[in-house]
């Protein structure tokens, strides 16, 4: 416990399912698009639901809202501070697009993801993460 | 309408409480407080000033410009009275009662009641009570005098009042409350030191209603979830109470003392505030909060700086002029947020305008100053939260934020124009809407400040206080957009309401006894319970509450019905382009669009969380609501248990709002789908009746065959691309005034059963009275139920759906939709996601360009699913006949070939309407198989003719009816019993009574309502027959034929006989025998040729007997009785009887019955044989090649026995008893041989001798008795029958009887002509004749004979007529008849050879 760690990934697609507390995320990302130039697609933190933890968020360029739970124990820190999140992101893009390029994956963005090899990537990545770990690209 | 609680001006309003007093209603209570509270605003200049002088503390005239603001409320808060010194504005000044001068108003009772208010609410400054409605003397009474302040106060009604006299009563009472409120300053003047609300002095006294949570036992504010303000909280954690140091060392009493004066100096400005004393406040809240600042009393420093900022936005918003005075912000020792460091040795010296530009004291200068303000404020409250005792008040705390955040949400809506934005505070005043938002201050700004505000965790707070804190961070949330952050805090809010309200009402069973858990349906006995809610107790704002949460996570309510009926008029100006898609279908659509959005999960758990709260408040409509639209939304996810669970909570919540008498508790069902289909079932009974054309309509002698004319129009084409193609589905009729079956089919696609109350058809068009019918639909399956109708007047209806009914829901109207929803067809392009998913679609009008352009090329696609709708006519009451009875047994007759039989069938009307249309038609065995041998191509015409005539002349059924228009019949002879019309066509029987003469206008009654008519049906025995059908068509028209408009309608009934033929007589076999009249008939003749003369006695003609021949006829009698033949001639067509011959035919026995018939002339026997049915075929390919001359006999054939047909008739009787029939002739089948016998010639020759007296003797008419050596003449007379010029060429050739040919001819010696057997003779006109004489003389004895022949010459006749040219299409287009031009060479004979015998003595003697 003593270092922050993931404990929540949500992929938004455009059709909208989110957990509840992720729910409130999305005003912000609303109100921060239009100052958003182009290529830019981290949001930096959303929101911190608590003390102990802080959403961070990412809006990938078809629209599909990555957002991050970071759960860092009381006094940990402050969560790293915006560098640490964007190699777990690209990760995750990365992980996505690899899910979307399936042909055979049926993107029906009404429903949970249910891809085993996706999740498992999801898990590894966040499972990994530490603070300090900045991915190389 | 109520003041908004959070506003940042909230600490400026005078508190008054309004309750009523004595009997008043509730109703006029309220619109009393309303009238009230319009002019909650007092003009300072406008109060009296109060005389006394001690009391001119907060006289109105020291700012007269200033205002007073009363926060008229009708609830008391004492929950927090222990604020009310810290915060002055919780405290309740004044107590306003509310009396109406319309109900009892007893003085005494009156003045003891405002006593006994003045007691309960010790702590108010003013008790007053006013009368409404009332005169101004009501007042004047004595008991309602009082020695100080005016203590009862009269309200003019309103239509009396003028437009200030709310005002100045409003004035009358500020002014007995600013003198009041002297007198409690200088009492809190007088005390040394005021506590904070949480310590523990303070606590006590008001601590004796037990607060939940109110207070947190820690001291200190829990951390807030904001990080920016935890990195604060954490530095601030550092310095301790030691930090403040500026007031310089004193003794601790000392510093108690002046911290106390400090305190005691922001209450008094307060004090100021409240009573619109605002430069005044301003100055005591500087003086205060230096004060503050010098003792570290951060909680009142704090309090004291939020004054400030209140004042200045009150003197910007009064637009005076005035300085901004210098703020003495707090010394924080490496505080980044401290902008100006404040010089506590010259405290009130005004600093220099802060904002460049502006002017100082502007609105804008406030408004830049507020939130560094604001910034230093919560930074005192939390620095106090470190002393115990010290701390602020989590609801203070929470409100201070709030105020300040709702400052901000103005200034957002204005866009920054703080003018504006400080009316809105102030006043309310709806901001003008200028443009798009220019996020000034941000958003995200603004959303942090507010969710500062929240309650980290929300169990610190009694419910009242979270609620009231998390309702306004919604509230700020929700008009900065922020809709889903909104949900969720309004989420939250839900959350803690349920305990709460829960919690409430166990209290309130506890008191009214009753066991709490019994839940909502205890609810519906305790009429005592404190939750027993009248109906103007329901709050309406919790459905759009609960209902903006639920539209947050993509649970969108119920479809409002008015929003598709304006939809549907929507013009289409446009042009063809716009595609009726039905407003239900988008309803259907839309719902399933808004079904896709969001997560189901969470939608589910919202929705029941909502249903939580319904049920805890109790709000029945809110539960039914919910429950429906969990139910909609999410059908599939939910488990059956589920599923059933909120069934039985709908029909539990109906039912209990049905026993509490809570009118309108209903749901509205939740599946689109119910309606599944709709069709119309044909009654056995009730047969639907058949629209037929106007043309249809035949006059009543063509009404003999119906059925022909009501088949399909006659055309020669096989194929005719024009026509109107007619395969659209049958015409669906219903009957005025008949009850209609319909099958309605409801689909349950649920786990429970749906209990359908009533399920009507709604139509368009004519009145349809439709009769209800409830059912039950078992889980998960489709049902159909009969819905009958009956329609009450005529025209077009249109079903479109049905009016459903489900048991606790809203009745419906539900569409027909037959087809499901293709996703396939919707847009797969998602063009909005997140909130404006759930935002309604605006349509885009079609601009003109695109629709006449491109657009066009495309329509847009059909969407489904399309409703169905069922369209019907309703034609005017029409009969309903069923058949009664008829004559027959069993319905079944035996007849014999060729008989005639009547039978009697009733008909009985079962309507109310008259028969006015009745036709018969008749179908039988026999017709099919004539029809199939008809469709056979290789039929000669003549065949087909012969079975056409049996097909249509002779039919086996026939409507007897009687005569109809004797006048213009056919002059038929007297009926005697030889006529061959009566033989033929009339009837034997009797008539019947006649019907009197009935013109085509005219309409005639067939049955009358409810009566009965009987009719004969006439049955012909014919061969082959063994069962038909009588088929009635019968309507009401209701007018003469002539005025039927384009349609009418008919019924049938249909009448099934069987019939049995037997054989009768059996024609055997025909001939023709020439009948020579080579014998003489005179009396004196031998015995033997008795017959004969008997024959030809008959006839009466014994001259002309070569005109005839013998017809030969076997007859049998085939049936077992003995049968009397009668057989009738005559000599020409429609002639009386010439000759009949009788015979008596015991069974089995045949008879040969000979008859003299005379010969026939016809002009044309060659013309082509009709049709009757008139169906010509296009092209008569004929299969068997048949010669001319075969053709030209079958032809003369034809028409030869027709002719004779004419003329002979047959009918036979049975012995002993009645029956009597035809006989059928129609077997005569004529060989060439019998034609030629039968025949005459066109042209004919006849030879004979000329009389002579003494040499020739006629003996026979062509036998002559001539003498020898006698110059005698021979006469030959050529007579032309045909209608042209005929010039012939006569041929004698007298020979020799009785000898060969070679020896025959050798008259040299024997005969003597004078001149040449060979000439031609002159042109012969038609129908004339010649005769040509040549002498001769006969030199021996001997028998000779004559005979004659005629030829035509072709070249005579050729110059006269013009030459026949060849056509292969004659005038009206059908191709020639082969037989047209006439044959070759034609040549006639005599018929009879003239015989001469010679003597050689004179014969005469």
């Amino acid at each position: 416990m003593a270092t922050p760690h993931i404990s929540c990934i949500a992929l938004i697609g455009k059709k909208a399912r989110y957990p509840t507390s992720l729910n409130a995320t999305l005003d912000v990302f609303s109100s921060r698009l239009p100052m958003k130039t182009n290529g830019d697609s981290d949001f930096g933190m959303l929101y911190a639901v608590d003390d102990t933890c802080a959403l961070y968020g990412w809006l990938t360029n078809t629209g599909v809202k990555i957002v991050v739970a970071v759960e860092s124990p009381v006094g940990g820190g402050g969560g790293g501070g915006g560098g640490g999140e964007v190699g777990v992101f690209r990760a995750l893009q990365t992980a996505y697009i690899g899910l979307v390029c399936n042909p055979f994956f049926e993107n029906d963005e009404t429903r949970p993801i249910t891809s085993r090899r996706f999740l498992a990537e999801v898990r590894r990545i966040a499972e990994t993460w530490r603070p300090g770990a900045q991915a190389a690209p | 309408m109520a003041l908004d609680s959070l506003s940042f001006i909230t600490p400026a309003r005078l508190r008054a409480l309004v309750c009523p007093l004595g009997r008043i209603r509730r109703s006029r209570f309220s619109s009393f407080v309303r009238r009230l509270q319009a002019a909650n605003v007092v003009r300072l200049g406008d109060v009296t000033p109060d005389s006394q002088v001690n009391r001119a503390m907060f006289s109105p005239q020291g700012f007269p410009d200033g205002q007073i603001m009363w926060d008229l409320t009708t609830s008391v808060d004492r929950e927090h009275q222990y604020l009310e010194t810290f915060e002055m504005h919780r405290r309740t000044f004044v107590v306003i009662a509310v009396a109406d001068y319309d109900e009892e108003c007893e003085p005494e009772r009156m003045v003891a009641q405002l006593d006994e208010m003045k007691s309960l609410y010790p702590s108010a400054l003013y008790h007053v009570c006013l009368i409404f409605d009332a005169p101004a003397e009501a007042v004047r009474h004595e008991k309602l005098k009082s020695d100080g302040h005016p203590r009862f106060l009269a309200v003019p009604t309103k239509r009396e009042s003028k437009l200030t006299s709310m005002r100045t009563l409003m004035c009358d009472i500020t002014a007995p409350v600013l003198s009041e409120m002297s007198a409690f300053a200088k009492s809190i003047q007088a005390m040394p030191t005021l506590e904070s609300p949480l310590s523990p002095e303070n606590r006590n006294p008001a601590g004796t209603r037990d607060r939940r949570n109110s207070v947190p036992t820690g001291g200190g504010l829990t951390p807030f979830g904001v990080d920016s303000m935890t990195n604060k909280r954490k530095t601030m954690g550092g310095f301790g109470g030691g930090s403040g140091g500026g007031g310089g060392a004193s003794s601790p009493s000392e510093r108690a003392r002046i911290k106390g004066k400090g305190r005691v100096q922001v209450a008094i400005a307060q004090l100021h505030l409240i009573a619109g004393r605002v430069p005044d406040a301003v100055k005591e809240f500087v003086e205060g909060a230096d004060v503050c600042r010098a003792s570290n009393d951060h909680l009142w420093h704090g309090k004291a700086l939020e004054g400030i900022g209140i004042c200045l936005v009150l003197l910007a918003n009064l637009g005076v002029q005035f300085q901004i005075p210098t703020i003495p912000y707090p010394t924080v020792e490496g505080s980044k947020s401290t902008k100006s460091s404040p010089a506590p040795s010259k405290p009130s010296t005004p600093i220099p305008t802060l904002v460049n530009g502006a002017e100082p004291g502007s609105p804008q200068q406030v408004m830049e100053l507020l939130p560094e303000l604001h910034k230093n404020i919560v930074n005192l409250y939390l620095r106090a939260s470190n002393f115990s005792g010290e701390s602020v008040p989590n609801i203070s705390y929470c409100e201070t934020i709030l105020r300040h955040a709702k400052l901000l949400t103005s200034l957002y809506l204005s866009n920054g124009v703080a003018r504006d934005a400080i009316a809105h505070v102030v006043f309310g005043t709806p901001i003008p809407h200028k443009g798009p938002r220019r996020n000034a201050p941000p958003r995200m700004e603004i959303e942090e400040t507010a969710m500062r505000a929240y309650p980290q965790p929300v169990e610190i707070m009694t419910v009242l206080e979270a609620t009231k804190v998390l309702s306004g961070i919604a509230s700020v949330l929700g008009i900065i957009g922020m809709k889903r952050r909104k949900a969720f805090v309004t989420r939250e809010l839900v959350r803690i309401l349920i305990p709460g309200l829960i919690q409430a009402r166990v209290v309130g069973a506890a008191e009214a006894g009753i066991h709490p858990a019994a839940g909502l349906s205890a609810i519906s006995g305790g009429h005592g319970s404190p939750l027993d809610l009248g109906e103007g107790d329901v709050e309406s704002g919790v459905m759009e509450l609960l209902e903006e949460l639920c539209r947050a996570y993509g649970v969108l309510p119920g479809l409002k019905g008015e929003s598709f009926t304006e939809e549907e008029q929507r013009p289409s100006s446009s042009g063809t382009l716009m595609l009726k898609t039905s407003v239900w279908t988008k309803a259907v659509i839309s719902e399933q669009e808004i079904r896709t959005f969001g997560w189901p999960a969470l939608k589910i758990q919202v929705l029941r969380s909502c249903m939580a709260l319904c049920e805890a408040l109790p709000d029945f409509q809110g539960v039914l609501n919910f429950t429906t639209m969990l139910l909609r939304t999410a059908d599939m996810e939910l488990t059956r248990e589920e599923q059933v669970r909120l069934s039985t909570t709908v029909s539990r919540t109906v039912g209990a709002a049905r026993k509490l008498g809570i009118p309108g508790v209903e749901a509205d069902y939740w599946d689109q789908f119910l309606l599944r289909d709709i069709e119309l079932v044909e009654n056995t009974t009730w047969r639907p009746p058949i629209a037929h054309n106007r043309s249809e309509l035949m006059d009543p002698d063509m009404m003999m065959s119906p059925t022909s004319a009501i088949e399909a129009e006659k055309t020669p084409f096989i194929y005719n691309p024009f026509r109107e193609s007619r395969t659209s589905a049958a015409e669906k009729i219903l009957v005025k005034g008949e009850p209609a079956e319909f099958k309605v089919t409801l689909q349950n696609p649920f786990e429970f059963e749906v209990e359908v109350a009533s399920v009507i058809l709604d139509a368009t068009g004519v009145d349809l009275e439709a009769h209800p019918a409830s059912v039950v639909i078992a889980p998960f399956r489709t049902y159909q139920v009969s819905v009958f109708a009956t329609p009450n007047g005529t025209g077009d209806v249109n079903i479109s759906g049905c009016r459903i009914r489900v048991y606790g829901c809203k009745e419906r109207f539900f569409p027909i939709l037959t087809g499901g929803l293709d996703p396939r067809e919707r847009d797969t392009k998602t063009k909005r996601f997140g909130l404006k998913a759930a935002e309604p679609r605006v349509d885009r009008p079609l601009s003109q360009v695109s629709a006449s352009g491109r657009g066009s090329l495309r329509p847009p696609p059909v969407l489904h699913p399309i409703p169905k709708t069922l369209s019907l006519t309703v034609v005017h009451s029409q009969p309903l006949l069923v058949v009664k009875n008829t004559s027959l047994s069993q319905s079944a007759l035996m007849v014999l070939e060729g008989e005639r039989r009547i039978f009697q069938i009733t008909l009985r009307n079962l309507s109310a309407v008259d028969v006015d249309l009745l036709v018969f038609s008749f179908t039988d065995s026999t017709t099919g198989r004539i029809q199939q041998a008809l469709a056979e191509k290789s039929n000669t015409p003549a065949e087909t003719y012969e079975l056409e005539l049996m097909l249509e002349k002779k039919r086996a059924f026939s409507w007897h009816r009687p005569r109809r228009h004797p006048a213009s019949a056919t002059p038929s002879p007297s009926p005697s019993p030889t006529s061959i019309s009566a033989v033929l066509g009339s009837p034997r029987q009797p008539m019947r009574p006649k019907v009197s003469t009935q013109d085509l206008n005219k309409r005639k009654v067939y049955i009358p309502a409810s009566g009965e008519a009987t009719f004969e049906i006439e049955v012909l025995g014919k061969p082959g027959l063994t069962h038909g059908t009588i088929q009635v068509d019968y309507s009401h028209l209701g007018s003469s034929r002539s005025e039927v408009s384009s349609r009418f309608y008919t019924r049938q009934v249909i009448y099934p006989v069987t019939v049995t033929v037997n054989a009768s007589i059996e024609l055997a076999r025909v001939d023709f025998i020439p009948f020579s009249t080579d014998f003489v008939l005179s009396s004196h003749s031998p015995s033997s040729a008795a017959p004969f003369k008997q024959l030809f006695d008959r006839i009466g003609v014994s001259d002309e007997q070569g005109e005839y021949c013998l017809m030969l006829m076997d007859l049998r009698n085939a049936w077992p009785q003995p049968l009397r033949v009668r057989l009738a001639l005559s000599d020409a067509p429609h002639e009386p009887t010439a000759f009949e011959a009788e015979d008596i035919l015991q069974a089995g026995h045949t008879s040969r019955i000979i008859l003299p018939v005379k010969r026939i002339f016809l002009k044309n026997p060659y013309a082509q044989i009709p049709s009757i049915s008139a169906s010509q075929r296009q092209f008569v390919v004929s299969t068997t090649k048949i010669s001319v001359e075969q053709e030209r006999q079958s032809r003369e054939a034809f028409w030869y026995r027709e002719e004779l047909l004419k003329r002979i008739a047959g009918s036979w009787e049975e012995l002993g008893t009645e029956r009597t029939g035809d006989i059928e002739l129609r077997g005569i089948r004529l060989s060439p041989r019998m034609v030629e016998t039968l025949r005459v010639e066109e042209v004919s020759v006849a030879v004979a001798v000329k009389e002579h007296a003494g040499a020739v003797q006629r003996v026979s008419p062509s036998k002559f008795v001539v003498a020898t050596d006698r110059f005698l003449t021979l006469t030959a007379t050529v007579t032309n029958r045909t209608a042209r010029p005929v010039k012939p060429v006569l041929r004698l050739l007298p020979s020799m009887k009785d000898l060969p040919a070679p020896q025959a001819f050798e008259l040299g010696r024997r005969l003597a002509v004078n001149g040449i057997l060979q000439r031609g003779l002159d042109v012969l006109p038609p129908g004339e004749s010649v005769v040509a004489e040549t002498d001769f003389v006969v030199l021996a004895k001997g028998e000779y004979e004559v005979s004659a022949s005629v030829e035509e010459v072709r070249g005579a006749a050729a110059a006269e007529e013009p030459v026949v040219v060849v056509e292969t299409v004659d005038a009206e287009g059908r191709p020639l008849d082969v037989l047209g031009g006439r044959g070759g060479r034609r040549c006639w004979v005599c018929r009879e050879v003239c015989l001469l015998v010679a003597r050689d003595v004179a014969a005469a003697e």
